[in-house]
This record gives structure tokens, C-alpha cells and sequence, in this order.
């Protein structure tokens, strides 16, 4: 990881980061009853932290979401910001390999996405794995989904990426990536919900197996694309 | 001597158009070359290409003894490159656009070098303060800074995309001059594309011009002001149309006067100018720029002449 670039990164991207971080703090501390009415306290006494969406005051959906736009807008922007400004060429030919400064691009991203997606919801599921702070049952596997949700926003967020970055004649070609992502998601939802329900295990790895590829994809188009 | 610069059958597509057509040159080390062409000749490809920014559909290219394609870093650390409009990152200052590039060059696992001192002697020289933002700055201030931040490591090679572009004619005249006097250290290689005559004959040792992505001209700059040269034939009545022959370059038919351009204006062409029955024939020398203007432009259709001068 090159740290110049890493900090270029996120300094190009802080308005986005620090807006993310907001809504987030807001969901977080609204939901864990810290702020006051006037700031929005959602915390009513009678959620189920994990449950679903009813009971939970869809707070992990609000979290997946706001983690979702950033990731889209991340994603694009460390791509098609440079190829836009014209920067491409005066950063690929520094001395550094074009996969380290793309692994790096990666693990700035992935970087955010640890701090502005999984870590409010793991604040949450220890507050709900809390005693005492909340009149309702807890156990760790109900936050299963949650889980899923984080990995959707990590592979939304890759997808993104490899539509700024790939080449294509027209928009609709360009969204390929992220048309097959958005389709896999629902595949994945429907079949969890109406067919034979997925284990929470194989779900997980076919996520992990799709990021592994995308982040093979984008490494493999940023090797062999034109910069011009 | 090597060359820093071979390249063989460089070709490159873009849809159906070929943009880049079989190129194959060298540029020995030490030299200045200079890369003509009008807008959309390929030149700006052919340098992507050279850099790795581009891909080639076929050929290849070596820089300082590696394919173009696999330049390792610290090959590339040796090798500097000013993309066309001097892209930098608008939102950072210009001290900050130097510690980011300089990062990539201290402490590495490969011999890099980076002169601070010479930056900074730069950058007092064009009166730009390291506080000032990238986007506050003019054409021309982005285009020395990136000079600054290109020569700082010490480069063998040079690679320069249309350098001058988009500067008015002060500053373009003020950044060449720096050019030459920051360059000039032996065995340095400079590679830069021009559509300015002025700017390329005042530097560069040998030029090249690629016309519609094929490359039309290969040699020492005062060797190609030698060679070629303008020959206005005059006859009685409408000038004929000059058969092809080697060395001519275009023509142009005014009225009675056909107006040629030949490399190595010689005996067989006296012969034919005779055969077509000229009456004067006039051999004047050219200029480079008037030399690539009618090397770029081709043969035009005649010119139309007006009726009033007809009746006279």
C-alpha cells in the first residue's frame, strides 16, 4: 500500500466520507437513544435489535443503504474522477506498479467501507449483545443478515469501481458490472426468502467468491486499459 | 552509443480508423527529437503508446532498453513524462503536489534520486509560491510545475506531449527556453511532439512528421531544411498536372503556375518540368514550417482564380 496515494485518496473523497459519517453517527446514536428528540431519537424501547426490518426500526437497512451510496459514489468517483480530470497518465507512470496503485485505490476503499459500514453495525450488534440495554432476546446469529448486507454494500462498492474504470462504448455496456451485481443480490434475496432458504455460510462465500473476482476483474482491467 | 528510443511497426486502431500505421524509429541517446504532426496525425497516441498508456495492436517499443509494455519502476523512475494539458491534481498545492511526487522516489528499494534543491530553484525562477492551489494557477504555471516535478528525479529520458500547448507565445517562448537550459545535461534524451515549427526548430536535433499516423519524415532537422525545396514551374495557359515521381511531396496549380514541393530537387525533375514545356522554373529554399506545411497538407485540389483576373 502506498501511503501518498492512499492519503490523496482520501482527501479527494473526504466530503463524501464525512457525509457518510454523519448520517451514520446520526442512525447510530439515534437508534442507541443517545441523541435528543429534536436530533431525531428513534430509540422507542420496543425494538428488537436484528430482528427484521419491522422491529428493528430498519435501521440496518438505513446503515446498508447510506454504506451503499457511498460505496456507488467511492467507487466512481476514484475512477472516473481521474480519467474526467485527466490524471491517469501523470499517476500510472510514477515508479509503482499499476496493481499497487490500484490495490491501493482498493484497500482505501475497502478502508471506508470497514469504517463507515461494518463499524457502526458492529457498535450496534454489541450494544444489542449488551445486557441490559434493551428489553429483548439477543443471539449473534441474528445478525447473520446484517453481515450479508455489509458484504453487499463491500461487492456494491467493487462493482462501482469497475464500471468507472472499464472501457465501454455507451452507458448501459459501462453498468454491466453492476447490472450483474444488482441481479446476483436479488437472486440472492429471492432465494433466500422464497425457495429453498440459503445458508447463511453459502451466501457468505458466494459473496466472497464474486468480490475475490470482481478484484481480480479490476486489476486485470487496469493493467490492460487505455489511458488515453 | 545505444538508442533510448527504438521503436518498430507501431501500429495502433481505434473502430475502423488506423490512427498509428507501422511507425518504426529510433532516437539515439543524447538527442533532441522533435515529433510533428497536425492535430489528430497520431502523435499524441504514438506517445501513450511509448508510455504504456495506450496499448499497440501491433509492434513494439522500447524505452531505455525495455518494451514499452513492462516498464518496471525503476526504469520508469529514470524516465520523465509531461502529458498533453500538464495534468495535476487541482485540489491539492503546489507543495503538496511535490511531496507527493517525491514520495515515490525517496527511500525506494530501487536507485531513485530526487532534488529537492532543484525544485525549489525552479519554482522561485517561475515566482510560484508552494502554497498556491494547482487550479488557482495559469496554463503556463502548470505547465512549469509539472517541468519542475518531471526533471526533479533526474531523468535520462524525457517524453513531452505537446508542451507547449494551450500557452500564449510569452510563456510558451519563456518554457521552451527553460526547457533547454533545464535539459542540457549530456547523454539526455528528449522525445517531445509539436505542431509549433518555431518552437520544434529551435531545440530539436532530428524531427519527425507523421502525416495520418504514418511517419513521412525521419532525419536531422537541418539535413530535412536542406533537402527539401519549392519549385514554381511557370507556362503559357493552364500549368499541367506534375506526373508522380520520387521525391514529390504536393503541388498546387495557380492559373499558369504549378507550384511543387520536392525532397532533392534534381535532374530527373528538371527533365520532366521540361517535358510538360515550362517556361521559368524557379528553385527557392524553404523553411521548416513552410517545408511541413506542405508536407502535411498533401496535394490540394487548384486553386480557383477569379474572373476579373481572367479578362485582364
Amino acid at each position: 500500500m502506498n501511503l501518498a496515494i492512499a492519503r490523496k485518496e482520501l482527501k479527494e473523497m473526504l466530503p463524501l466520507i464525512v457525509l457518510a459519517a454523519l448520517v451514520q453517527l446520526w442512525l447510530l446514536f439515534g437508534t442507541l437513544g443517545l441523541l435528543p428528540e429534536w436530533l431525531g431519537n428513534f430509540n422507542t424501547g420496543y425494538i428488537i435489535p436484528f430482528l427484521d426490518p419491522f422491529f428493528d426500526g430498519d435501521v440496518v437497512m438505513a446503515m446498508a443503504l447510506v454504506g451503499g451510496a457511498l460505496a456507488i459514489a467511492l467507487g466512481l468517483g476514484q475512477t472516473l474522477w481521474e480519467l474526467f480530470r485527466g490524471t491517469f497518465p501523470f499517476l500510472l507512470h510514477r515508479p509503482l506498479s499499476r496493481t499497487k496503485i490500484f490495490a491501493t485505490k482498493l484497500l482505501v476503499g475497502a478502508g471506508v467501507w470497514l469504517a463507515l459500514t461494518v463499524l457502526p453495525m458492529a457498535i450496534y450488534a454489541l450494544w444489542a449483545a449488551t445486557p441490559g440495554t434493551h428489553a429483548s432476546p439477543f443471539a449473534w446469529w441474528m445478525t447473520a443478515s446484517a453481515w450479508q448486507l455489509c458484504l453487499n454494500v463491500l461487492l456494491v462498492y467493487l462493482a462501482a469501481f469497475l464500471c468507472g474504470l472499464r472501457p465501454a462504448r455507451w452507458y448501459v455496456s459501462r453498468l454491466l458490472p453492476g447490472v450483474f451485481v444488482g441481479s446476483l443480490l436479488l437472486i440472492l434475496q429471492i432465494a433466500q426468502f422464497v425457495f429453498a432458504p440459503l445458508g447463511a455460510a453459502v451466501t457468505l462465500t458466494i459473496l466472497l467468491v464474486v468480490c475475490a473476482g470482481y478484484v481480480m476483474a479490476i486489476l486485470c482491467v487496469a493493467e490492460s486499459r487505455d489511458y488515453s | 552509443m545505444s538508442d533510448a528510443i527504438v521503436i518498430e511497426r507501431l501500429t495502433k486502431h481505434y473502430g475502423r480508423k488506423r490512427v498509428v500505421d507501422t511507425v518504426s524509429l529510433r532516437v539515439p541517446t543524447g538527442c533532441v527529437y522533435g515529433f510533428l504532426g497536425r492535430n489528430g496525425a497520431g502523435k499524441s497516441t504514438l506517445i501513450k503508446m511509448l508510455m504504456g498508456m495506450v496499448q499497440a495492436d501491433s509492434g513494439r517499443a522500447t524505452l531505455l532498453d525495455q518494451d514499452s509494455r513492462d516498464q518496471t519502476p525503476a526504469n520508469r523512475a529514470r524516465i520523465a513524462y509531461l502529458a498533453e494539458g500538464h495534468p495535476l491534481y487541482r485540489g491539492m498545492s503546489v507543495g503538496e503536489a511535490v511531496r507527493f511526487t517525491r514520495s515515490f522516489y525517496v527511500d525506494q528499494p530501487f536507485r531513485a534520486v530526487w532534488h529537492d534543491r532543484f525544485v525549489t530553484q525552479v519554482l522561485d525562477h517561475f515566482r510560484i509560491s508552494t502554497t498556491a492551489k494547482i487550479r488557482r494557477l495559469s496554463n503556463g504555471q502548470r505547465a512549469q510545475v509539472s517541468l519542475a516535478l518531471a526533471l526533479a528525479p533526474d531523468p535520462d529520458l524525457l517524453v513531452l506531449d505537446d508542451p507547449t500547448l494551450g500557452l500564449d507565445t510569452v510563456v510558451r517562448r519563456e518554457f521552451l527556453e527553460s526547457i533547454i537550459h533545464l535539459i542540457q545535461r549530456a547523454g539526455r534524451t528528449v522525445f517531445f511532439s509539436s505542431h509549433m515549427l518555431a518552437d520544434v526548430e529551435r531545440v530539436a536535433d532530428r524531427i519527425g512528421i507523421l502525416v495520418d499516423g504514418v511517419l513521412r519524415v525521419d532525419c536531422p532537422t537541418e539535413y530535412f531544411k536542406t533537402v527539401v525545396r519549392q519549385v514554381v514551374l511557370e507556362f503559357v495557359g493552364t500549368a499541367p498536372r506534375f506526373p508522380a515521381c520520387s521525391g514529390l511531396v504536393s503541388q498546387r496549380q495557380i492559373g499558369g503556375r504549378l507550384e511543387l514541393v520536392i525532397v532533392g530537387y534534381g535532374a530527373e525533375h528538371e527533365e520532366i518540368a521540361e517535358s510538360l514545356g515550362a517556361v521559368n522554373t524557379e528553385v527557392m529554399e524553404m523553411n521548416l514550417e513552410d517545408a511541413f506545411i506542405a508536407y502535411t497538407r498533401g496535394d490540394t485540389a487548384p486553386l480557383p482564380t477569379f474572373e476579373w483576373e481572367r479578362a485582364r
